[in-house]
């Protein structure tokens, strides 16, 4: 059995170069410096591959207003715009839109009652007028405006409202696919405007 | 005795089929005394600033409630290419003259204020193109609903007008 030698002389963890920098804080320096550079020159990679509209999402959580063949009004369901089709799921029920076919995608806004339903109805007779101070609640919501043609060049028009800032984003995924719309999205729409003050500024 | 018995037994049998056939024809006659159908073109705001919503809610509820009570065989809708097929079509021209959007919240707090009220120029014309009936039709929600309910309230009140007009159009089918 060798003994260990407990009394050879450690090595030193830090060598110092000559200005006097720790060699591990220089290591560590270079790496942070070469991801930092990485990440500079990967960056425009990145923003080609994402594009304004996301191509893929999950579906958004809609109320269906009216206008959908086979549905009932204020229907509960998941709206989703993939793969050309616009596609409204209710239960075991589903409907699919061909994009291309939606002649105008239109945003707005509106508010609803926090106490709804059932018990929203209930406390509409509450005393003392507390039915009416509970009116005072209200959620805003979006609601999104779509109408198509159908096979026969029918045209349709369905309502369906979603939680705020979601119907921007079906109304981007649409145009992106093919829907036509009368008012620009906002993107557009200062894209446009950059390019109005760019041919402002050239004229003399 | 027996004769009677047999003779009630058999004029229970023979009276409903008797019944069945008068009521049959009956409604065969009335079907072909019913206009062809009507064409519901999309409703227009030229005038008046009207959000869309509002545009297409009275655009889709006025279908369901002529196919409910318009007295129409077929309901088409704007660019149908069926409507065309059939000679005997009306078609409804819709104008929006006067538009308020009250507020929910108002009328849910004060039960006053805050009604939502739509005036619609209605104007059926027959396939050449020759007014049968001009109209100015109101719907309003003052209580209880969103402000959508009154373009229900107005599509109601339009087929009650549409049926008057399939009612005096059908003589004239009947006898072309």
């Amino acid at each position: 059995m060798k003994p260990s030698n407990h009394t050879a002389p450690l090595r030193p963890r830090m060598t110092q170069d000559a200005s006097g920098i720790g060699i591990p804080a220089m290591t560590r320096n270079s790496v942070l410096l070469t991801i930092t550079f990485a990440l500079v020159a990967l960056s425009p990679l990145c923003r080609a591959q994402s594009p304004g509209v996301q191509t893929t999402r999950e579906p958004t959580k809609t109320t269906l207003v009216t206008g959908l063949p086979g549905f009932k009004d204020d229907s509960n369901g998941s709206l989703a715009a993939e793969k050309g089709h616009l596609q409204f799921v209710h239960s075991k029920n589903a409907i699919e839109i061909p994009v291309p076919s939606i002649t105008d995608v239109v945003t707005g806004s509106d508010n609803q009652r926090v106490i709804r339903g059932k018990v929203g109805t209930v406390s509409m007779f509450g005393p003392y007028g507390s039915g009416r101070f509970l009116s005072l609640f209200r959620s805003k919501l979006d609601t999104l405006t779509i109408q198509y043609r159908d096979g026969d060049g029918g045209l349709h028009g369905v309502i369906f409202t979603m939680a705020v800032g979601q119907a921007e984003l079906l109304k981007q995924q649409l145009i992106a696919q093919g829907a036509h719309t009368t008012i620009a999205t906002e993107s557009s729409s200062s894209h446009e405007t950059s390019k109005l003050n760019e041919t402002t500024e050239q004229k003399p | 005795m027996r004769n009677l018995f047999r003779a009630t037994i058999l004029a229970c049998l023979v009276s409903p089929m008797c019944l069945g056939v008068f009521v049959s024809r009956a409604q065969e006659k009335a079907s072909q005394a019913m206009p062809t159908g009507i064409e519901v073109e999309m409703v227009q705001s030229d005038e008046i600033k009207l959000p869309t919503e509002f545009q297409v809610a009275l655009y889709e509820n006025l279908i369901r409630q002529l196919q409910k009570k318009g007295g129409f065989k077929n309901v088409y809708r704007d660019g149908d290419r069926n409507a065309t097929e059939h000679p005997g079509t009306i078609v409804l021209h819709s104008t929006v003259k006067g538009f308020k959007q009250g507020s929910e919240r108002a009328r849910q707090v004060t039960t006053v204020a805050g009604a939502t009220s739509i005036t619609v120029h209605c104007r059926f014309t027959d396939a050449n193109g020759h007014t049968l009936l001009e109209r100015d039709i109101k719907g309003k929600v003052r209580f209880f609903g969103g402000n959508l309910k009154a373009t229900y309230d107005f599509a109601k009140k339009a087929a009650g007008i549409a049926r008057e007009v399939s009612v005096e159009q059908s003589p004239r089918v009947a006898r072309s």
